[in-house]
């Protein structure tokens, strides 16, 4: 048989391209480490050295810890910052697992509502959900008024409590799509081999099921608890004294009367500390058990009936309510009338023309940092993803835990270091747009990674050799084969990096100059100035333009859940 | 068409010598099957051929060209792989167009020959279909196809049929072989079902702990086992193990606990001597009526195992000693009941000698 086709001769050019091409995965693997060098490496050494220079003498040592550690001031925002945080992920995992069992396993009706309606509390910067729940549970609060009207003294919400609870209707919706990400995977015969061994509905689910998501839902906790961690506006806005160690580390590098950077520093790694612990906890628990799953059999989705039915039903119903009620409040606040910073009775559209005449510029920075971040993340992600997931390197296998450095560090660390960084040539960025794009970038960047990773152990790697073995070259194959099946999860992928983007706060709250500002930090600001309405109008848009997107994603790519959900 | 010089061919994984000093002739045209239990290293040999490993020493030479450098997708290589690894995401018409547009072959170029090799596959009509319409069967030609239609110099092919069920593998095992005479391809073919190499194959090697143990044609390997593994893994076989008494006429008395076989002298003189009996070789009677020159063994019907074709009978001779004995087209009426007192004649030119130590044979 002659083989005229695939016969390349061996000329020394072909085999050099040949070579480079071979190389392009090594070319990526480069490019990871000088952003992690860049990016992260580079701000956290210069926080670090920063904590230890005392802030009198500018010589080493060690005064800003004895001074933190001195002080109860300081070091009672450590445990405040653990109460929330555990609380809020405690939170987070008893709505988003149910959410997930019962719209996976479950015939549930307006599945598609409930997964928009999560994704869209997702949405919603945090501390606006803090601001809605004071209208309508702070002092003068609505329901507080109507529930006082007939004798119910609702808790206050300022404090631990009303924190706890922004973060656990605002951080479920991680629980729930990885959760029923995972759910969706699991081989239907191993629940019914646990049946079939005799295990009822409860005892499988919590010796089988939960056990095989496990993995899925423990990411999904510590998405929930480093964002809690690290969360900046809430607490700013419902902590009053209780502080936490973000609005800390933020009053410290900011403060009107004298900035201390060396004890702000000093609180960053403290922080930072702390979430590292945390992480190696979870990788601890997660990484005895993995489980290779071959998906021959899809799960089924029963319909359950009768009371079972309802209950089911109701469960996922409150508890998307719950988180959607916020929302709605603030929407509903939008189209209020306001004349000046006060509400007035009746509906108008004052706010809206005001946060049009005034503060366009927020609205187009806004859009065009986040879409510019995202394109980057999930460019340099699925590149990365692959990279890790396949290549069995040192170099390769050296990059993960190096970007994971990225989960610990909470975003107004993050800012600080970007300012000490950045703040000389030839990397001077402060008070640029792309600071502000590259802060989105680097923390978002490690979730498109690890996303796109385990999106890759679904796809068998036969399915790259056989496209490499018909004489495809990797790069091609990787374009042709790989990227397509990859592309539901890195799209669902991508929706979730847009959506944390552009509600970024507490790094861009750090780094914002006039021209670059957001439209996150406006809305804190006109909170913090009591600008109700153009607050609400502003999230109302944010809102709007992400459910608009979600829309347009669902129509065009045609994915449906799945996209969400990944 | 392309022959294969596996050069002195070494491979390790951390903690295992995966491959030790592999040195293979295949020859143009030749169906080549790489033959082993899991672990023995067929399926790295093969992955090393189609470049997707690196070999640590030696050399792979293909069409007498040294391919080292060359990477696995210039290497002009089909491989047809043990879970299909047809692209979900692909028709069959586009998956089996794969490799051609990759070549950049004219699109009705590409037609003609997709549409000549699914005829082949027998999948024509099944153009548009996506593999999840799909039976394994008809995945898995998919996949022969794919790796057919680039023309390529060798075919390798890494347990193709081992998802498959019984019956299916018998059919698509006779449907490769018709496909790789009628085109003359250069095939190695990878499997730890020995019937089935037996079968398929022109000549076969038999690989263990990362050794090539034989190569040979399906008689030679079966017939003619060059050690004790080979001996064990192809086939079933009885074991004996004893100390040489007495040697006559090309002849050696080898006392097996308290029975005495007689075999063929090994060259050279040895002690201690591993015997070995195919069970389809051993002649089972109820009357023992002794002949001039055959070995006897009395004992008892253990066990019998009626498998359609044949029955097996396990007899316990003297000192727990254990023998498998086969026989074809039983009838209901020769048929031995269990704990019958039969003899079991071990014929002279069936009984395999064996160094007891090595393994190797004598």
């Amino acid at each position: 048989m002659s083989s005229s086709v695939a016969q390349i001769p061996p000329t020394a050019g072909k085999r050099l391209l040949g070579r480079l091409r071979l190389d392009f995965w090594t070319l990526v693997t480069i490019m990871g480490y000088a952003v992690v060098i860049l990016l992260l490496i580079l701000p956290l050494f210069n926080i670090f050295k920063s904590s230890f220079l005392s802030s009198e003498t500018e010589r080493l040592s060690l005064d800003n810890y004895r001074e933190f550690f001195g002080n109860p001031y300081y070091t009672g925002a450590i445990l405040n910052s653990l109460i929330v945080s555990f609380g809020g992920t405690l939170g987070a995992l008893v709505f988003g697992i149910p959410l997930a069992f019962f719209t996976s396993r479950f015939r549930i009706y307006g599945k598609a509502a409930i997964s928009t309606l999560a994704v869209l509390s997702l949405l919603s910067p945090p501390f606006i959900g803090a601001y809605s729940w004071i209208i309508m549970m702070g002092r003068n609060g609505f329901l507080r008024n109507l529930l006082g009207a007939i004798g119910i003294n609702l808790p206050t919400i300022y404090g631990a409590g009303g924190i706890i609870l922004v973060y656990t209707l605002q951080y479920y919706p991680f629980v729930f799509l990885l959760t029923s990400g995972a759910l969706g995977t699991v081989d239907r015969s191993l629940e019914e081999a646990a049946e079939n061994l005799g295990a009822r509905s409860l005892r499988k689910f919590f010796r089988v099921t939960l056990p095989l998501v496990m993995p899925s839902v423990s990411a999904g906790a510590l998405i929930a608890f480093m964002m809690s961690l690290a969360n900046f506006g809430t607490p700013m806005i419902l902590g009053r004294s209780f502080r936490v160690l973000p609005t800390m580390a933020y009053n410290l590098f900011t403060s009107e009367v004298g900035t201390n950077t060396g004890l702000a520093s000093t609180v960053a790694i403290l922080l930072i500390i702390v979430s590292t612990l945390v992480l190696f906890f979870q990788r601890y628990a997660a990484g005895r058990r993995k489980y290779a799953s071959a998906l021959v059999n899809r799960p089924v989705i029963k319909r359950l009936k009768g009371w079972k039915g309802l209950g089911a039903h109701l469960i996922c119903y409150l508890i998307v309510a719950l988180s959607t009620l916020p929302l709605a409040v603030v929407v509903f606040y939008s189209f209020r009338k306001t004349r000046g910073p006060v509400f007035q009775p009746g509906v108008g559209l004052q706010s809206y023309a005001k946060i049009l005449h005034d503060v366009p510029k927020t609205i187009t920075n806004s859009l065009m940092f986040s879409v510019t971040a995202v394109v980057l993340i999930v460019v340099v992600g699925t590149l990365l993803g692959f990279v890790l997931s396949r290549k069995r390197n040192v170099p390769a296998a050296a990059l993960d835990p190096l970007l994971m450095i990225s989960y610990i560090v909470p975003g107004t660390v993050l800012g600080i270091g970007f300012i000490v960084a950045f703040n000389r040539r030839p990397l001077y960025l402060v008070g640029t747009a792309a600071i502000i794009i590259l802060s989105y970038f680097i923390r978002r960047l490690p979730y498109s990674v690890r996303s796109s990773a385990s999106i890759l152990k679904q796809i068998d790697p036969a399915l790259e050799e056989a496209g490499i073995n018909l004489g495809s070259p990797p790069a091609r194959t990787f374009r042709k084969v790989t990227l397509p099946l990859m592309l539901p999860g890195i799209i669902s992928g991508a929706i979730l990096s847009w959506v944390t983007a552009i509600n970024e706060l507490s790094s861009s709250i750090v780094l914002y100059v006039g021209r670059t500002m957001t439209m996150p930090v406006r809305i804190y600001l006109s909170v913090l100035d009591g600008l109700f309405g153009t607050a609400s109008a502003l999230a109302t848009f944010l809102l709007a333009a992400t459910g608009i997107a979600l829309f347009l994603v669902n129509k065009f790519v045609g994915l449906g859940r799945e996209t969400i959900v990944g | 068409m392309a022959s294969i010089w596996l050069e002195r061919i070494n491979k390790n994984f951390p903690g295992v010598r995966a491959l030790i000093d592999i040195e293979q002739n295949i020859e143009s045209g030749e169906f080549f099957t790489l033959l082993g239990p899991s672990g023995c290293g067929k399926t790295t040999l093969l992955r090393t051929i189609a470049g997707f490993y690196r070999q640590d020493s030696g050399h792979v030479h293909i069409a007498d060209q040294l391919v080292d450098n060359i990477p696995a997708h210039q290497r002009n290589t089909g491989m047809v792989f043990q879970n299909y690894a047809v692209f979900p995401h692909m028709s069959v018409f586009e998956n089996v167009a794969f490799g051609l547009k990759t070549r950049k072959v004219p699109a009705g170029e590409i037609r003609r020959r997709v549409a000549r090799v699914l005829e082949m596959a027998q999948l024509t009509g099944y153009e548009e279909r996506t593999p999840d319409q799909l039976s394994g069967g008809q995945q898995q030609r998919v996949g022969l196809a794919r790796a057919m239609v680039i023309e390529p110099q060798v075919l390798l092919m890494d347990e193709p049929l081992s998802n498959l069920d019984a019956k299916l593998r018998v059919q698509m095992r006779e449907e490769i072989r018709d496909i790789q005479r009628e085109l003359g391809t250069t095939t190695i073919y990878v499997t730890h079902d020995q019937e089935e190499a037996l079968v398929i194959s022109d000549r076969i090697a038999v690989m263990n702990a990362g050794k090539v143990h034989q190569v040979g044609s399906s008689w030679e390997v079966y017939k003619q086992p060059a050690d004790t593994f080979v001996a064990s893994f192809v086939g079933i076989t009885n074991f004996l193990d004893g100390t040489v008494t007495g040697s006559g006429n090309g002849t050696v008395d080898v006392k097996v606990g308290s029975v005495v076989i007689r075999a063929p002298a090994p060259s050279g003189s040895r002690d201690r001597l591993r015997l070995a009996v195919r069970p389809e070789e051993l002649i089972i009677t109820q009357q023992g009526k002794p002949s001039a020159g055959v070995s006897m063994i009395e004992g008892t019907v253990a066990k019998i195992t009626f498998t359609g074709t044949l029955v097996q009978y396990l007899i316990t001779g003297p000192d727990g000693l254990e023998l498998l004995v086969e026989r074809h087209k039983p009838s209901r009426d020769a048929l031995i009941p269990k704990d019958t007192a039969v003899t079991v004649q071990l014929p002279l030119e069936a009984v395999l000698v064996f160094d007891a130590e090595t393994g190797v044979s004598l």
